[in-house]
């Protein structure tokens, strides 16, 4: 069973040089990423409210598969969804 | 560090000639791929070629390397991506292009897969975007379907011409999908190539693109939903930014400079390409020419045609050098037929320099007489492409351009196409739809508070301003080529049933090199010949207008007192504002008058200098001695188009080429930056002849000034033959003059209601429409009166018309109603109108009587009226504006005369006092105002024309007092009250207070 949050919960996530995710900090624990399985971007809805994501799907080296983004406009990266 | 993508070249690229699904000019995106580093790039709109020409000019300005090819739309909707190697490819692009145009079961282009059989070579193909016939079957895990397709293309273009593409656009799945393709194409031993689906030149022009895409799908952004791409990574980006992205694959990227090197096919056409005309046994095309102009010259110089016989030899031996004999041939032999069908034509542009053209009836002007040059039509150091473009009576224009057809046949004449482009203004109600607003919200006029919506909606409509949207109604430029058409160009079907355009406009065509003959509708043409007729009629023997010599002084007396209403291109104000200074005494001169009141001549402010000078005002002088060849002709100031040429070779030693570019650059208004390379040149090349520096910055603002908004001389001359056949109808058959001009309305300057009431001053009889008298069309009366035809009154169409004339004539407004089934608002537009004025029974009486008649769906039942009433006529006024308001003309007399003694006992004076009152004097008026101008180049000053019942009155309104007076709607009375202005015989009133009438 996985758990989605629709407008995401904030993350502080480090990054590396090529700003890939490399860790964040998630319910008092420090997650170390593994590795990215895939990742995409979002950039629509221009006209009202625009919409500009970098979405990462990546495994944590404690086993954990979570998707998280950065929300490029007001810099600010988010945890959306954690798989079982 | 070296960027390892620097030898990317985007292969697969979509301009705003993808027509609603590419949001970047060609010029843009070639000015981008230059900033990026690329030396070569691609276009690929979907199933055209339509962006071609503006992007090979675009990077051949910028020493780029164009690639042409188009992305082709399957049968199955899939999208597969065709550059062109080779002039071979190009054909078969061409071919295939015209296929798919042709063949469009759901209303779009789509190319039968087995087309592609036999039209492969010379073109590279790459297996297209998501939507692709590899791709697609890959995204739903099809590898047998994929693999079949990928097969299936390898086997048509060869392994060699085979690329699979790979796109990345960072959407979830487009990496595997990238690995997928890989994998196939190493299994199937094909290469790989990346590619970027370009469809706009910077990630700042998304949401221009994504407004196109919602337009395209008439729905709003918010409903566009998938139709709309999920990111803005679809730019035109550098190999650099691609490497992350393709870096386990940097054959792919590599690939791209491979196959650039491989596309070595430059879009060229020349004059061969043109159909061979059939000539008589024994005759070439320069023999036949020859004896065709030898055979002319004894009628056109009888006595002594030395001279001309000197001058033909020249020109048939220049034009034979040129290989122009048969495109000379192709143009006499439409004239010809034209000719014989009755149909007035007469050719424009530098054809008229040319003495063969005279002689074949294609120019109406004697070259020798007129000093018209024949190297302004083809010289022999510059073996350009002559223009020769027709004239053809409007209404018959159809008529010889089916005789094209019919000649040359539909596989080698086709017409030009034209685009319909989004305009500013109008563009606000497809940004309105796309934002889900009204369009009242987004012009809500006085309402300052900032608005993000109307901020944005702003920004959009300018951003669209000017992009192409669809193809429109074709103009009249024909293509001709001996090789099939669709060889050449792409030819799809044109709005007309049977008619087919290629996929250029005419500017493009010329600036690739094909051949087109414009046949270009006059409406005066159309006047000409029905005047011509009637006046024929009236003097009961044929009447020739062509043989009129331009030599009567009653016409230039006409042209000087500005008495020109209805007369060929110096009917205008500003016309008749200068007419009186210039006083036209020969032909010349009407090659000046229609050359000066230009927008070149104007911006350049060359008027008044020009009338100056002519009068001995103002010594004749050249901003240098090197100008003098020029601009002596035309007393030192720049009158012509050709001009420009001679000024830039003169001055700066510009080849006629570079001259013609220049002109070109200055008439296409395309600001600042695409003129600077052209006065940095210019002021080079007079400083290399010893120009000051200052003067030739002069010159060249001049230059500027005039813009390209100028006639050449030649086409001037070819126009002022209409301007002096036109005012010798008006001089001496004003009747059938005004027929003819009321029957090809609209055209010219003023209205039909002005036509009507200065051909009354002329003492031309105007009679009223009548439903037993007037015809489908105005006509000429035994009487001499002009009838009005059914053709004024509004909403009749031709067959209610024609059930009119048939039965009548009617016993009264019952009999009229059942036996021709008109509606009823349209016989009430009829009472009105005064056309049942016959039966002797009042206006309002027959329309309280219309009123009591019951219509039925299509059956009309008519009971008998049940009682009369007595209702009160309409008052004069009452009928006259009636008449106005439904037929735009008006037969009773002008509404002012019936109040003039009043209005001279309160102290206005009409035109006539008007003009007698001497300089200086203060006057007031009133008239109906007939035309509003506010010209741009007036500096902010007004020009309003009033009417009263004797003439016109110029009012020259200043600046301070425009915004005092809002009501810019002609047909209202205005009062004027100001200073009488008298200027080399003409009367202005300049205003100093003027109020509009209230009506009672
Ligand atoms: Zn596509
Ligand atoms: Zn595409």
């Amino acid at each position: 069973m996985s758990r989605f949050w629709s407008d995401g919960i904030p993350l502080e996530v480090t990054v590396d040089a090529l700003a890939t995710p490399a860790a964040f900090a998630w319910r008092g624990r420090y997650h170390t990423v593994d590795r990215v399985i895939e990742r995409w971007r979002v950039d629509e809805g221009w006209w009202k409210r625009r919409a500009w994501r970098e979405y990462f799907q990546l495994v944590t080296h404690s086993g954990l598969l979570v998707l998280i983004y950065h929300d490029v406009r007001i810099d600010q990266w988010r945890l959306q969804r954690v798989y079982d | 560090m070296t960027d390892r993508g620097s030898d990317y070249i985007e292969l697969h690229c979509h301009s705003c000639y993808s027509l609603c699904d590419g949001a970047s000019t060609p010029a843009e995106l070639i000015a981008r791929a230059a900033g990026l580093g690329m030396d070569a790039l691609a276009l690929t709109d979907h199933d055209a070629v339509y962006g071609a020409p503006l992007f090979v000019a675009a990077a051949r300005a910028r020493g780029m390397h164009p690639i042409l090819g188009a992305e082709l739309t399957l049968t199955d909707d899939s999208h597969l991506t065709l550059l062109v190697e080779n002039a071979t490819g190009w054909r078969n692009l061409c071919r295939l292009i015209s296929m798919a145009r042709h063949h469009t079961p759901r209303g779009r282009p789509a190319l039968p897969p087995a087309a592609l059989d036999d039209h492969t070579g010379g073109l590279i193909c790459l297996t297209g975007c998501r939507q692709g016939p590899v791709a697609a079957p890959l995204r739903r895990l099809d590898m047998p379907g994929a693999v079949r397709a990928a097969t299936w293309l390898r086997e048509r273009f060869g392994p060699e011409r085979t690329f699979v593409e790979l796109q990345h656009h960072l959407h979830p799945g487009d990496a595997v999908l990238v690995r997928r393709l890989a994998e196939l194409a190493r299994h199937l031993g094909l290469h790989t190539v990346a590619t970027n689906n370009v469809h706009y030149a910077r990630r700042d022009q998304q949401p221009l693109h994504d407004l196109l895409t919602a337009i395209r799908h008439r729905t709003s952004l918010d409903d566009a939903g998938k139709r709309l791409r999920a990111n803005s990574e679809y730019y035109l980006k550098s190999g650099g930014r691609l490497m992350p992205l393709f870096g386990a694959y940097p054959e792919a990227l590599a690939a791209t400079r491979a196959i650039a090197g491989r596309c070595i096919f430059t879009l060229q056409y020349g004059l061969q390409d043109l159909p061979c005309f059939p000539t008589p046994p024994g005759y070439d095309a320069d023999g036949y020419l020859a004896r065709l102009c030898a055979e002319a010259l004894p009628c056109r110089y009888p006595g002594n045609p030395e001279r001309a016989c000197r001058q033909l030899a020249h020109e048939l031996h220049i034009i034979a050098r040129a290989h122009l004999s048969n495109y000379v041939l192709i143009v006499w032999d439409l004239v010809r037929y034209a000719r014989t069908q009755g149909i007035r034509c007469q050719g424009r542009g530098s054809a008229a320099n040319s003495l063969v053209a005279y002689l074949l009836g294609i120019s109406p002007i004697d070259p020798l007489r007129y000093d018209l040059v024949f190297e302004r039509f083809l010289s022999a150091e510059r073996p350009a492409l002559p223009d020769i473009d027709l004239d053809i009576a409007s209404d018959r224009r159809e008529e010889v351009i089916q005789y094209v057809f019919r000649t040359y046949g539909p596989a080698h004449a086709a017409m030009a196409c034209t685009f319909s482009t989004f305009q500013e203004r109008s563009a606000l109600r497809d940004v309105a739809r796309a934002l889900d607003v009204t369009t009242e919200h987004l012009l809500l006029e006085g309402d300052h508070t900032p608005d993000r919506v109307r901020t944005l909606a702003a920004t959009l409509c300018r951003q669209l301003n000017n992009l192409p949207r669809h193809l429109g109604q074709h103009n009249g430029g024909m293509v001709l080529t001996r090789a099939p058409l669709a060889d050449r160009v792409p030819v799809e079907p044109a709005a007309m049933p049977g008619r087919a355009v290629v996929q250029w406009d005419k500017t493009m065509l010329e600036d690739v090199g094909l051949v087109k003959i414009d046949l270009l509708g006059l409406r005066m043409l159309a006047v000409l010949s029905e005047a011509g007729r009637l006046v024929g009629d009236q003097r009961g023997e044929p009447f020739d207008l062509d043989r009129l010599t331009f030599d009567d002084p009653a016409i230039y007396q006409l042209l000087a007192a500005a008495d020109t209403i209805g007369v060929f291109q110096v009917e205008s104000r500003a016309q008749a504002q200068m007419l009186p200074r210039l006083r036209p005494q020969q032909f010349a001169d009407i090659v000046v008058a229609i050359s000066l009141i230009r927008p070149g001549p104007i911006q350049g402010d060359m008027v008044h200098p020009y009338l100056r000078r002519r009068l001995g005002q103002e010594a004749v002088a050249y901003l240098h001695p090197r100008l003098k060849p020029a601009l002596e002709e035309t007393l030192g100031v720049i009158l012509f188009q050709e001009q420009v040429i001679k000024v830039a070779r003169d001055l700066a030693g510009f080849t006629p080429g570079e001259g013609e570019r220049l002109r070109r650059a200055l008439g296409a208004g395309k600001g600042p930056e695409a003129i600077a390379p052209f006065r940095d040149a210019f002021l080079a090349g007079a400083a290399r002849n010893g120009v000051a520096g200052p003067v030739a910055a002069a010159v060249f603002r001049q230059l500027e000034a005039f813009g390209g908004y100028s006639f050449p001389k030649s086409h001037a001359a070819a126009f002022a033959v209409i301007v002096y056949q036109s005012a010798w109808l008006k001089r001496y058959y004003p009747a059938a003059f005004l027929t003819a001009l009321l029957n090809h309305q609209p055209m010219g300057f003023w209205p039909p209601a002005v036509l009507v009431r200065d051909a009354r001053r002329h003492q031309v009889r105007v009679a009223p429409l009548d439903i037993h008298a007037s015809g489908m069309r105005c006509v000429l009366e035994m009487d001499g009166s002009v009838r009005l035809g059914l053709n004024y009154v509004s909403g009749l169409s031709e067959a209610g018309a024609g059930r009119i004339i048939a039965a009548r004539p009617f016993a009264g407004l019952a009999d009229l109603c059942r036996r021709t089934r008109l509606p009823k608002g349209l016989v009430e537009r009829l009472i009105l109108a005064g056309a049942c004025d016959g039966w002797g029974t009042e206006r309002r009486r027959l329309l309280w009587e219309l009123g009591t008649f019951h219509y039925a769906a299509d059956e009309l039942d008519l009971p008998i009226p049940g009682s009369t009433v007595d209702l009160p006529a309409l008052t004069a006024d009452e009928a006259r504006e009636l008449q106005m308001a439904l037929l735009g003309v008006s037969t009773g007399d002008h509404v002012l005369a019936r109040w003039r003694d009043a209005l001279t006992a309160r102290g206005y004076l009409d035109s006539l006092a008007l003009a007698r009152c001497p300089d200086g004097q203060r006057a007031r008026v009133i008239g109906v105002v007939v035309v509003h101008q506010a010209p741009p180049t007036a500096k902010g000053f007004h020009f309003i024309t009033l009417e009263d019942e004797s003439g016109m009155i110029n009012v020259i309104v200043r600046p301070y007092l425009v915004p005092l007076y809002r009501e810019r709607r002609g047909g209202h009375l205005l009062k004027v009250e100001g200073i009488v202005q008298h200027e080399a015989g003409v009367v202005n009133l300049v205003a100093t207070r003027l109020a509009p009438l209230a009506r009672e």
